[in-house]
C-alpha cells in the first residue's frame, strides 16, 4: 500500500509539473519561442539560455514550455474524443446486446485488428497531417479499446440487482443506463483514459518526429527532436531535453496509471 | 489399450475443433479489415483520381484514371473488383514510380521483420525470466529494482532511445555503423552490425513491457493452491517456480509477445527513420507524404492481415502452454 501511494505521488507530481509548465507557457516564457537569433545559434546551456538554443538560435526551454501545451492539448482532446465515443458505443453495445451488439463489436474488433499506430497513420492520410488530423486519427484509433472495456463492464453490470431494481421502479432504459450503469463503469474508464493520455502523448511526439504532426515552426517535443537530430553531435542538448520531457511525462502517466489501477480495479489489488 | 486410443482420438478431435473454430473466427475479421482498408482510402476528401494525378491533370486524364481505378462503378462493385485483384496478389501499382505494390511491400516487410523478430526473441529471453524472478521475490529489493527498471524502460520513447544509442555507440564511441542497412543475406557480419542498434533499441523498450506482464501473470499463479501443495510436498523452490508456476503463468505473456510482434511488424516507422532503414513503416510514411494511395492501401492491408495471422498463430500455439483453452 505504501509503495502504491509513492507511485501515485511521483506520477501525480510529474503530471502536475507537466500541466503547470504548459499553463505557465501560455502566459510567460523566458524568451519568445519563435524569435530567431543567428548570433546565438547552437549555444550550449548557460545562465542566459538555461537549456541552450537550437539551430536557429531559439531558446530551447521556451520552446519546450510551449511544446508541453501541444502535448497536453492534443492528449486531452484525443482522450476526450475516444472516451466519449468509446463509452457511448460500449454502453449501447453492452446494454442492447443481440444483433446491435454483434454488429458493433464486429466493426470494433476489425478496428482493433490494426496494429498500434498503423490505423492512425492510415487515418492521417485521410484527415491530413496536422494538429486536428492527429486528434481525429488517434481518437478514432483509441475508441475501439474504450468501447470494448465499457461493453465488458456493462455486460456484467446489467445482470446486477440494482439495475433490475431501477427497471422495476419504472425508470426508463436511458435513465437506468446513464444514472446507474455509467457511474459504475467510471473506474475502468478512468484507468484506461489515463493510459490513453500517455499513448496519445507518445504517438503525437512520434508522429511529429516523423514529420506528420504539428508542422514547424510551432514547437512540439517530437518535432524538436526531429529538427535537432542532424545537430546532436555538436549540440547534444537538442537531442536530450525534448526526450527527457517526453520520458518523464510517460513515466508520470505510467506510475499514476498503475496507482489508479491498484485502487480502482479490484482484480489487480494485491498483485503489486 | 482401446481406451487409450479412444482418449487419444477424443483429444485429437477436440484439438481439431479448436483449430477450426479459431480459423473460422479469424475469417470475419479478415473480411472486415479488408472492407475498412478499402473504405479508408475512399474517405479521402476529393476525387482520388484527381488527387493522384495532381493539379496539372486534364479532365480526360482524370476520366481515364477513374475508369482505370474502377471509380465509375458502384461501391460494392468496386470492392468486389478490388478484393478479387487482392486475392490474385494484385495490390495495384504505385502512382509515384509505377512499381507493383505487393512485391514492394513484401520486400520492405522483410527488412522490418528481420529486426522485429530478432528483437522480440531477445526481449522475451531476457524479460520473461526477469519477470518470473521478480514475482518469486515479490516486494524484495530485486523485485523493486526489476519493476522500477521496467517502468522506466517502457516510459522511454523508442525514437529518443534510438537517438541516444546512435549518439553513444555510433558517433561518440564509433563502435557501430550509424545509418543505413545491409541485408544479412548479402553480408552476414555487415548486416548484423547494422542490426545491433535498432534491435537493441527495441529490446530495451519491449523488455520493460514484458517484465511487467510476466511478473503479473506469475504472481497470480503463485497464489494458487496447487503451488502451496507443490511446496508442501517438499519440492525445491526452483522446481516449483520453473516446472509448476512458469508453464501456467506463461500463457498471458505469450499472448503479449504475439501482440508486440504484430504491433512492431507494422509500427517501427520511427526506428526506421532514426536509423534510415528501408522498412515497411518508412515506406508507409513516405507514401503518405507522396499521397501514393495504392501503396498506403497495400501497406495497411498487408500489415493488418499479418497482424491477424500472427495473433492466429499465437492463439493456435496457446494450448502448448495452457491445454485448458482447448477444452473450453
Amino acid at each position: 500500500m505504501k509503495k502504491f501511494t509513492l507511485n501515485g505521488l511521483i506520477g501525480g507530481f510529474l503530471i502536475a509539473v507537466l500541466i503547470t509548465t504548459a499553463a505557465l507557457g501560455l502566459f510567460w516564457t523566458p524568451f519568445d519561442p519563435m524569435k530567431l537569433s543567428f548570433t546565438a545559434r547552437l549555444a550550449g546551456p548557460s545562465a542566459t539560455h538555461l537549456l541552450g538554443t537550437d539551430e536557429f538560435g531559439r531558446d530551447v526551454l521556451s520552446r519546450l514550455m510551449v511544446g508541453a501545451q501541444a502535448s497536453v492539448w492534443i492528449g486531452f482532446l484525443t482522450v476526450s474524443f475516444a472516451t466519449v465515443c468509446g463509452t457511448l458505443i460500449g454502453l449501447v453495445s453492452g446494454y442492447a446486446r443481440g444483433w446491435v451488439d454483434g454488429v458493433i463489436m464486429a466493426v470494433n474488433n476489425a478496428l482493433l485488428a490494426f496494429p498500434g499506430i498503423l490505423l492512425a497513420l492510415g487515418l492521417l492520410a485521410v484527415f491530413g497531417a496536422n494538429q486536428y488530423g492527429i486528434i481525429f486519427a488517434l481518437g478514432i484509433a483509441y475508441t475501439p479499446s474504450m468501447a470494448r472495456v465499457v461493453r465488458g463492464a456493462v455486460l456484467s453490470l446489467r445482470e446486477r440487482e440494482f439495475i433490475e431494481a431501477s427497471r422495476v421502479m419504472g425508470n426508463g432504459e436511458l435513465f437506468t443506463l446513464f444514472r446507474h450503469v455509467l457511474p459504475n463503469c467510471l473506474a475502468p474508464i478512468t484507468v484506461l483514459a489515463t493510459s490513453m493520455f500517455g499513448w496519445a502523448i507518445l504517438s503525437e511526439s512520434a508522429l511529429s518526429f516523423l514529420g506528420l504532426g504539428v508542422p514547424p515552426p510551432a514547437p512540439t517535443w517530437g518535432n524538436m527532436l526531429a529538427a535537432g537530430r542532424p545537430f546532436i553531435q555538436q549540440a547534444v542538448w537538442l537531442g536530450l531535453f525534448p526526450g527527457i520531457c517526453i520520458a518523464l511525462t510517460l513515466l508520470g502517466i505510467n506510475l499514476l496509471g498503475d496507482a489508479l489501477r491498484d485502487r480502482l480495479d479490484p482484480r489487480m489489488r494485491g498483485l503489486k | 489399450m482401446l481406451a487409450e486410443w479412444k482418449a487419444a482420438f477424443n483429444r485429437g478431435e477436440t484439438m481439431l475443433r479448436f483449430i477450426l473454430s479459431r480459423l473460422l473466427m479469424a475469417l470475419p475479421t479478415i473480411v472486415l479489415v479488408s472492407i475498412t482498408v478499402f473504405a479508408l482510402i475512399r474517405f479521402i476528401p476529393g476525387d482520388p483520381a484527381a488527387l493522384m494525378l495532381g493539379d496539372m491533370a486534364q479532365p480526360d486524364q482524370i476520366a481515364a484514371m477513374r475508369t482505370e481505378l474502377g471509380l465509375d462503378k458502384s461501391m460494392p462493385q468496386q470492392f468486389v473488383i478490388w478484393a478479387g485483384n487482392v486475392l490474385q496478389g494484385d495490390f495495384g501499382r504505385s502512382i509515384v514510380n509505377d512499381e507493383a505494390v505487393l512485391p514492394l511491400v513484401v520486400s520492405r516487410f522483410m527488412v522490418s521483420a528481420e529486426i522485429v523478430v530478432i528483437a522480440v526473441l531477445l526481449a522475451s529471453l531476457i524479460a520473461v525470466p526477469a519477470g518470473v524472478i521478480a514475482a518469486w521475490r515479490q516486494n524484495s529489493i530485486t523485485d523493486l529494482a526489476l519493476v522500477g527498471t521496467a517502468t522506466v524502460l517502457l516510459s522511454i520513447p523508442t525514437f529518443w532511445l534510438g537517438l541516444l544509442l546512435l549518439l553513444l555507440f555510433g558517433l561518440k564511441l564509433g563502435w557501430l555503423p550509424v545509418l543505413g542497412y545491409v541485408s544479412i543475406g548479402d553480408n552476414v557480419v555487415g548486416g548484423l552490425l547494422y542490426l545491433v542498434l535498432p534491435v537493441m533499441t527495441l529490446v530495451i523498450h519491449e523488455a520493460g513491457v514484458l517484465i511487467r506482464m510476466a511478473r503479473a501473470s506469475t504472481l497470480e499463479v503463485l497464489r494458487l493452491d496447487y503451488i502451496t501443495h507443490a511446496r508442501a510436498k517438499g519440492l525445491s523452490e526452483s522446481a516449483v517456480l520453473w516446472r509448476h508456476a512458469f508453464k501456467n503463468a506463461f500463457g498471458p505473456t505469450w499472448t503479449m509477445i504475439g501482440l508486440i510482434l504484430g504491433n512492431l511488424l507494422g509500427g517501427i516507422a520511427v526506428i526506421e527513420t532514426v536509423f534510415t532503414i528501408p522498412g515497411l513503416g518508412r515506406l508507409m510514411v513516405d507514401s503518405i507524404f507522396a499521397r501514393d494511395y495504392p501503396v498506403i492501401q497495400g501497406c495497411l492491408l498487408f500489415v493488418s492481415l499479418s497482424y491477424v495471422l500472427v495473433n492466429l498463430v499465437v492463439d493456435l500455439l496457446y494450448p502448448l502452454f495452457d491445454p485448458r483453452v482447448v477444452a473450453e
